[in-house]
């Protein structure tokens, strides 16, 4: 009896996994895939959508133009700092009703340049190609609190 | 397009968009100091020479290093450029940063081949860059992503799009 609850108990717990960051991998392990395509340690494939070819993955690197949370600026760039509040507090965009992020309009944002408002963001932000566990990681990873963001 | 709009601020004279530049604008001497620690001038430099010309800053890590990618991906897809005549230029904008052995490591980063030359205004220079090919963007961080296309006269004949890709770029420069 015992084992069939502690088998049900993880059956749920995967469950749970999956239907909050979309993978089984536990949170750590997401978190810590998304800090390493962040950074570059990991490569991501981008090109900017006039393209027909892909960048070098050194420089499509989301944090060659964007900080996180409360981390270092990246010197003289105009791109915007990630946080919680950036991506998941409603606010309107262009005129447009409040608006907010979420991991599917993330991961569409990245694919396609496609903001939560529907409109096509700065050329200058890469596209990626990008699976949905890959992109899920990224996801946690902007969206972590302070406390999840220790130091590499 | 006709070049002479003028900016908002009505100081310089921009290119409106892009496309071709009709009619064609002569490049001025400008003084120049290139990565080799050379100094010409920016007329000198173009001479002879069909020319792509873009607006980068050494210290930057955002859009430059595409900007970068662009031109290295364009000296692949022209094997024959020095046959061809056929030139890119990388103008540093930051008079901060951009000096002669930070302008030999923006071509290092890139395995730049002959025929891709970096070179930064001096003086009163950078007004007169910013006033050609800035498309009105003169602050460093937003600089112009445009490529400038030149003719073997020293005019300014071609603006791409932001950001163009390596394949048109070629295409146009073999063209010129």
């Amino acid at each position: 009896m015992a084992r069939r609850l502690t088998a049900l108990a993880l059956l749920l717990a995967s469950a749970a996994a999956v239907a909050d960051g979309g993978s089984a991998d536990a949170p750590a392990q997401q978190f810590a895939r998304g800090r390493d395509l962040f950074d570059g340690h990991a490569d991501l494939q981008g090109r900017i959508r006039t393209h027909a070819a892909d960048l070098p993955p050194q420089v499509v690197r989301c944090g060659n133009c964007h900080a996180v949370r409360s981390g270092p600026d990246v010197p003289r760039s105009l791109a915007p700092r990630l946080t919680h509040d950036l991506l998941l507090a409603p606010r309107a965009r262009r005129g447009g009703p409040p608006s907010h992020y979420d991991r599917n309009r993330f991961c569409r944002l990245l694919r396609e340049g496609l903001d939560p408002a529907d409109t096509l963001i700065s050329l200058e932000m890469p596209e990626y190609a990008l699976d949905d566990a890959a992109c899920w990681a990224l996801w946690r990873f902007v969206t972590a609190g302070d406390d999840l963001a220790a130091p590499r | 397009m006709a070049y002479g709009a003028a900016t908002p601020a009505g100081a310089q004279l921009v290119q409106a968009d892009h496309g071709r530049v009709t009619p064609p604008v002569p490049i001025p001497a400008i003084a120049l100091r290139c990565a080799d620690g050379s100094a010409t001038n920016l007329a000198a430099l173009l001479q002879g020479r069909a020319t792509a010309l873009h607006l980068i800053f050494t210290a930057c890590s955002t859009v430059c290093p595409i900007q970068g990618a662009i031109f290295a991906r364009v000296q692949a897809l022209l094997p024959d450029q020095a046959v061809r005549g056929i030139q890119l230029l990388s103008i540093g904008i930051d008079p901060d940063s951009d000096a002669p052995p930070s302008l030999r490591a923006w071509l290092q980063r890139y395995d730049a081949r002959p025929g891709w030359t970096a070179a930064a205004p001096e003086g009163k220079g950078l007004d007169a860059v910013l006033g050609i090919f800035g498309q009105g963007r003169n602050a460093v961080e937003s600089h112009s992503t445009q490529v400038n296309i030149i003719d073997r006269k020293a005019q300014l004949v071609f603006r791409t799009p932001p950001l163009p890709s390596a394949e048109a770029l070629a295409d146009i420069l073999r063209r010129v």
